[in-house]
C-alpha cells in the first residue's frame, strides 16, 4: 500500500536529511574539518539535535490536538501554552532573573506554560472532569489574558528589554546548555512514546466520542491524557526554543497525507518527519543569508507550498477533503 | 511523488551556498577581535585597529571603504555562533545582545565576550580606552579618548543660556517615540545647550502622545529617523492639532540629519554635536 511505502520512506529519509543538515552552516557547506573545526561540528550537531527534538515535539503535539479536537485547524498552542510561556519569558527578562544562568529563561517559560495549563484545567473542571469545549474556551480566555499581560510588559519595558523579549518570541534553536538539551530530549522522547502507546485510543477518538465510547474507550480519560501529554510537549518546545510556528500545524497534515491517519504509523512519522523538517528549515535559516533568518519564516515558506502540492495531488489528505 | 519533492528539497540546499568569507591579514601578535556594534567598529577603526577586526555586524557601515574587507558575523547584537567560531577572535566586543543568555553561551563554546558599556556620552572615552586595552593599542586609544574628553569638557564649560530652548527628539514616527532621560541623545542635546523635554520621563525611549507634546510645547523638534523617501518633517508639520506648538509655529522642525552621527555613541560624536548645536544656539527659549 502507498501509505506503508511512504511511512518507510519518511523513516528512511529523516536520518538522511538530518545528516545533510550537519553539512550546512554559515561558515561553509561541507563537513567541518575535524582537526581545526571540531567545535563547529559540535555546535552544528547540537543545533540539529535541538531542531529535531523541538520539531518532533511540536508535530506530535499537533497530530494529537487535531485528532482529539477533531479540527484541522487545531495546533499545539490552542490551550494557551504559548502565551503563558511568553509571559514567563518576559517576566524573567524584565526582572533580570534570565541573566542569572542560561537555564533560567527556558525554565521560567516552561514553568509558566505548565501554570497556564493548570489554570486552564482548573477553570474548566468545576471539581469534575472538564468538558472538551470547556477546556478550549478557558484555553482561549487564559491565552488572551496572558497575551495582554505580555503586551503590557513589552510596552513598559526599556528598549533593550523589549529587544530581548521580541528576540525570544521569534524562536531560536541555539540551545542554552547541554543539560537542557539532554533533558528536553528525554522528556520529548517519553511524551512521544506515551502518545504512540495511545494510538488505539486516538484512532477511536477521531471517529467521534460516541463511537469511541462504543469501542470500549474511556473517552474523557483518554482525551485528557492525550491533551495533557501533547500540551506538555508543546510547553517543552516553547520553553527551550521560543515560539516556532507552523510546524505543529502543517507537519501533521503533511504526514497524514503521506502515511494515512492511523496513529500507530502517524505518530512515529510525525516525530521523525517533523524533527527532520525543522532541522532542515533551521539549516537553511542559518545558511542562506549572512544574517540568520527566524526559522519560523522558513518553516512557513517551505511547508506551505509542499502542503498545497499534497492537497492538490491527493484531494483527500486526511481531514481536508 | 513525494520522493521527487524530497529530492527537490534536498536540491534547494545546494542553492544555499555561502563561501566562507576570506579573512583579512592580521598583524602577528596583535589580538583579533569581532565587533557586534557599529559604534565599537568606528572606535576600533579610529584607533587604527581595522586590521585586527576579523568580523563585524551587518549594521557596521563606517568607515565605508574599510567595511567590505571585514566579514559579517551577524546582525547588530545577533551574531552567528558558527561564524564566530570560524573567525576565532580573541575577544567578541558588544554593547547590547538580543539574546540575554548569549554571553554565557559564548563563554561555553570557548569565546571571550566583552561588554563595552556605551549608552551615554560619558561612556565613550572609557569605552575607547577599554578597546585600546583589548586591541593592545593603548597609546592611540588614550590620545583619542583624552581629546574627546577635552572637547566634551570645553562644551560643558560654556555657561548655559538663561532659558535654554526646549527640545523634543523623535527617533521614530510610528509610534511617535522620543528620547528620554538616561540616553546618549539627551546628553547630546544638553551639551549643545538645549533642554531635552523627554528628560522628565525616567525611561530610555518612550512612546509619546500628541497631547503630551502640545502640553510641553517644545521650541525645537529634531527628527532622527527616516521614513522612506518622504520628508519626515512634512509628517510632523501635518500632525493634527500641532499647529500651535512653538517649534512648528516658528519653523523649527529639523530632519535630514546623518543619523549615524547623532544617534551613534562613537568617536564622531563631536561631529554629531555640531549638526545640532547651531540650531539650538540660534533659538531663543521662552521662559
Amino acid at each position: 500500500m502507498n501509505n506503508r511505502r511512504n511511512f518507510w520512506l519518511v523513516i528512511g529519509l529523516a536520518p538522511l536529511l538530518l545528516a545533510f543538515c550537519v553539512l550546512m552552516g554559515p561558515s561553509g557547506i561541507g563537513l567541518p574539518d575535524l582537526q581545526t573545526q571540531y567545535d563547529i561540528l559540535i555546535l552544528r550537531l547540537s543545533r540539529v539535535l535541538a531542531g529535531f527534538i523541538i520539531g518532533a515535539a511540536l508535530s506530535c503535539s499537533g497530530v494529537v490536538f487535531q485528532a482529539v479536537l477533531r479540527n484541522p485547524l487545531a495546533e499545539p498552542y490552542v490551550l494557551g501554552v504559548s502565551s503563558g510561556a511568553g509571559l514567563g519569558a518576559a517576566l524573567a527578562i524584565l526582572t533580570g532573573f534570565a541573566g542569572i544562568s542560561t537555564t533560567a529563561l527556558p525554565l521560567c517559560a516552561f514553568l509558566m506554560a505548565v501554570v497556564t495549563l493548570a489554570l486552564v484545567y482548573g477553570l474548566s473542571s468545576h471539581g469534575s472532569t472538564p468538558s472538551l469545549y470547556g477546556l478550549i474556551l478557558s484555553g482561549v480566555i487564559v491565552s488572551a489574558v496572558c497575551s495582554s499581560l505580555l503586551m503590557f510588559i513589552v510596552s513598559v519595558a526599556s528598549l533593550e528589554g523589549m529587544h530581548n523579549i521580541l528576540w525570544w518570541m521569534l524562536g531560536n534553536l541555539d540551545m542554552p546548555s547541554d543539560p537542557v538539551l539532554g533533558l528536553s530530549g528525554l522528556l520529548v522522547a517519553a511524551g512521544c512514546t506515551g502518545l504512540w502507546i495511545m494510538s488505539r485510543e486516538l484512532n477511536a477518538l477521531t471517529l467521534g466520542h460516541q463511537m469511541a465510547h462504543h469501542l470500549g474507550i474511556r473517552v474523557k480519560v483518554a482525551i485528557l491524557t492525550a491533551l495533557l501529554l501533547a500540551t506538555l510537549l508543546a510547553a517543552i518546545a516553547v520553553g527551550v526554543a521560543g515560539l516556532i510556528g507552523f510546524v505543529g500545524l502543517i507537519v501533521p497534515h503533511i504526514m497524514r497525507a503521506l502515511v494515512g491517519s492511523d496513529h500507530r504509523r502517524l505518530i512515529p512519522a510525525a516525530a521523525l518527519g517533523g524533527g527532520a523538517f525543522l532541522a532542515a528549515c533551521d539549516a537553511l535559516a542559518r545558511t542562506i543569508m549572512p544574517v540568520e533568518i527566524p526559522v519560523g519564516v522558513i518553516t512557513a515558506l517551505l511547508g506551505g507550498p509542499f502542503f498545497l502540492f499534497l492537497l492538490k495531488r491527493h484531494r483527500t489528505p486526511g481531514w481536508i477533503g | 511523488m513525494p520522493t521527487k519533492l524530497i529530492t527537490a528539497l534536498l536540491a534547494s540546499f545546494l542553492f544555499a551556498g555561502c563561501k566562507p568569507a576570506p579573512h583579512p591579514p592580521v598583524h602577528a601578535g596583535l589580538p583579533r577581535v569581532v565587533s557586534l556594534a557599529p559604534n565599537l567598529t568606528e572606535m576600533i577603526c579610529a584607533i587604527g585597529g581595522t586590521a585586527q577586526l576579523v568580523g563585524r555586524s551587518s549594521a557596521c557601515n563606517y568607515p565605508p571603504d574599510k567595511m567590505s574587507a571585514i566579514p559579517i558575523i551577524g546582525d547588530f547584537g545577533v551574531p552567528s555562533l558558527e561564524r564566530l567560531l570560524t573567525a576565532k577572535p580573541d575577544a567578541v566586543l558588544y554593547t547590547d545582545l538580543a539574546d540575554l543568555t548569549l554571553d554565557a553561551k559564548l563563554r561555553k563554546i570557548g569565546l571571550n565576550p566583552v561588554l563595552i558599556p556605551c549608552a551615554r556620552l560619558d561612556d565613550i572615552p572609557p569605552a575607547i580606552i577599554q578597546l585600546g586595552r583589548h586591541l593592545k593599542r593603548e597609546s592611540e586609544a588614550n590620545t583619542l579618548a583624552s581629546r574627546l574628553t577635552q572637547q566634551i569638557a570645553a562644551c560643558r564649560g560654556v555657561p548655559p543660556a538663561p532659558h535654554p530652548p526646549r527640545v523634543l527628539v523623535l527617533i521614530w514616527n510610528d509610534p511617535l517615540t522620543a528620547a528620554g532621560r538616561n540616553t546618549f541623545i539627551s546628553d547630546l542635546v544638553t551639551l549643545a545647550g538645549g533642554k531635552n523635554i523627554g528628560d522628565e520621563i525616567n525611561r530610555d525611549y518612550f512612546p509619546v502622545s500628541g497631547e503630551w507634546v502640545l502640553d510641553r510645547n517644545p521650541d525645537i523638534i529634531f527628527c532622527f529617523f527616516m521614513a522612506g523617501k518622504n520628508s519626515v518633517k512634512q509628517q510632523i508639520l501635518e500632525r493634527r492639532g500641532w499647529e500651535h506648538v512653538a517649534a512648528i509655529r516658528d519653523g523649527c522642525v529639523y530632519d535630514g540629519f546623518d543619523n549615524d552621527l547623532v544617534v551613534r555613541p562613537g568617536p564622531r560624536v563631536m561631529q554629531g554635536l555640531e549638526l545640532i548645536r547651531p540650531t539650538i544656539l540660534n533659538r531663543k527659549g521662552t521662559p
